[in-house]
């Protein structure tokens, strides 16, 4: 074997060592997090500024994002709808897109470089400065105190903050469907209300829950675990922001199949969209 | 072994650490007796605040036993070791306050987190500590961004005390003061010493404050000059024992911070601040 192939070998190798590596610290942290979150609840003066940092501070954000989505979803499917003379359809398609599929993905986009590479750089700043030393130092846990709070404001207020996303692009949807494009709001809503179920709105926050979860889990790990200085937290917040957008991506295509999968389990004989 | 109240406040045994391939600590034993002002000198990366951060297990040796009052902190189960730990306090190099919450808070941490107090009582303890260490209470609804260092190192020193330790560890206290910050932390240390009844250990290469605060000396060499045999420990005595050394290793640490530092041994004779 020449000295390329070797070298190219031990590279994947070391690539997929990384990898299983990384996934099992991810795996023993997030088992951390629940052993403490199971032995009592953060108290109010910790939950409560973080609840507001995660949610309050981010509703701008989500506005912005659910807005522009609503209306940009309006443009492309007017485009393909009016050559098949169905573009009184717009509502369906809008709602549907939104709360089973874009709404949670693009939130928890937004959200993971909003609230997830916040926490990384606030931790990892915490570790650098030794901070996280002292809570331990002090007799608390800096797990327990840390990141236990921020697991939980992300596992509750991310599902929220989609569904504040979604129902923001529903609405700037319908505005320019209606005020541009001429499309007639009853039929908006009616198909909009027609075509999406109680399952599609359902999945939607499962989704959530799980991009919340891995959000939190990932900017957490990677701030207890950021490198020295300035460069070690600045690698931390970009590495929670990738990490956490591979991980939106890749729990998006699998609850999706285990979704459709579990729908078609329940109702054999069901028509989707 | 007993936890009586004889036994030593920390021993360390055959103690070491390393990170990756890098050796920080080589087999060290190192006992600090109830009520002592033990000082960890050495030069920069030898390991000396590695060594009290496994004394308080903040990190864990990769080899060795670190005691607590006579029992091995391994053996002990997780309630007894977590008493044990508020037995001691840190205070940390950069003093390592919480950004987010005000000096009532961060001194009030610990006494929130362990105690069950009520906030008159915490709301006491607190201004009483930073009285301590010579914070007016107007200090304490201030953020850590607000105070200088002299002040954000004190703050650090009145949360570490909140708890009422048994031992304290200074991580270079003195580092980054002026001189007359300086003494003043130094003049601290060992009035807790005394007022408190409190054992310490601490990490500085300020020469001045190994002779104002010392009882014993120990002087750590760096893992990566020694030989394989080699011991890590260059030096254990008090400070006059210091000063008078021949080995050129420990003599030209000691003058060199002797010279760049202290008014009290250009006569020649180290002497301790009262």
């Amino acid at each position: 074997m020449s000295a390329v192939a070797i070298q190219f070998t031990s590279s994947i190798g070391r690539a997929v060592t990384g990898l299983v590596s990384e996934a099992g610290a991810l795996a023993i942290f997030f088992v951390s997090i629940l052993t403490r979150l199971f032995s009592g609840i953060p108290q109010r003066r910790v939950l409560i500024p973080i609840l507001h940092e995660v949610g309050v501070r981010s509703v701008p954000v989500v506005l912005v994002t659910g807005s522009f989505i609503g209306m940009v979803l309006a443009v492309q499917a007017h485009t393909q709808f009016k050559m098949m003379h169905m573009e009184s359809r717009l509502g369906a398609v809008i709602t549907m897109t939104l709360v089973s599929e874009l709404g949670p993905v693009l939130a928890a986009t937004m959200l993971a470089g909003r609230v997830g590479s916040a926490m990384a750089a606030e931790l990892g700043t915490m570790k650098v400065t030794e901070q996280i030393n002292a809570i331990s130092a002090l007799g608390s846990d800096p797990v327990r105190y840390l990141v236990v709070p921020r697991f939980i404001a992300c596992v509750l207020l991310i599902p929220l903050l989609a569904a504040f996303g979604d129902a923001i692009g529903i609405l700037s949807g319908w505005a320019f469907s209606t005020r541009v494009l001429g499309i007639n709001s009853h039929q908006y809503w009616m198909y909009a209300i027609d075509f999406v179920t109680a399952w599609d709105i359902m999945a939607g926050l499962v989704k959530s829950i799980f991009f919340g979860c891995s959000i939190a889990i990932i900017a957490c790990h990677r701030g207890f675990h950021c490198g020295s200085g300035a460069e070690g937290v600045g690698r931390a917040a970009t590495e929670s922001f990738v990490l956490s957008f591979i991980a939106i991506l890749g729990l998006d295509f699998l609850l999706t199949i285990l979704l459709n999968a579990s729908y078609y389990l329940i109702w054999p004989g069901a028509v989707s969209l | 072994m007993t936890s009586g109240s004889s036994s030593p406040a920390i021993e360390l045994h055959r103690i070491s650490r390393r990170f990756g391939s890098q050796e920080v600590l080589r087999d060290l034993n190192i006992t600090v007796q109830r009520g002592e002002n033990l000082v960890l000198i050495g030069e920069s990366g030898c390991g000396k605040s590695v060594t009290m951060k496994v004394m308080m297990q903040l990190l864990q040796a990769t080899s060795g036993t670190v005691s607590w009052f006579g029992q091995k902190a391994t053996q002990l189960s997780k309630k007894k070791w977590q008493a044990t730990r508020l037995r001691f306090g840190y205070l940390f190099q950069g003093a390592a306050l919480f950004d987010s919450l005000n000096i009532f808070e961060n001194v009030a941490f610990g006494l929130r987190e362990n105690k069950r107090l009520s906030n008159d009582e915490i709301r006491n303890i607190v201004l009483q500590r930073l009285d301590d260490v010579g914070l007016a209470s107007d200090v304490a609804f201030r953020r850590p961004s607000e105070l200088s260092g002299g002040m954000q190192k004190r703050a650090g020193l009145a949360r570490a005390l909140a708890l009422n330790p048994e031992v304290m560890f200074y991580d270079e206290p003195t580092t980054g003061l002026d001189p007359v910050t300086s003494r003043r932390i130094d003049d601290l240390i060992d009035s807790i010493k005394y007022k408190h009844n409190v054992s310490s250990v601490i990490v500085t290469h300020d020469m001045k404050t190994v002779q104002r605060v010392a009882d014993r000396v120990i002087m750590l060499a760096a893992c990566r000059t020694l030989q394989p045999h080699d011991q890590q420990i260059l030096f254990e005595g008090t400070v006059d024992e210091l000063f008078s050394v021949t080995d050129p290793r420990i003599a030209e640490f000691v003058r060199g911070g002797a010279l760049n530092a202290s008014p009290e041994t250009t006569s020649g004779q180290p002497s301790r601040a009262a």
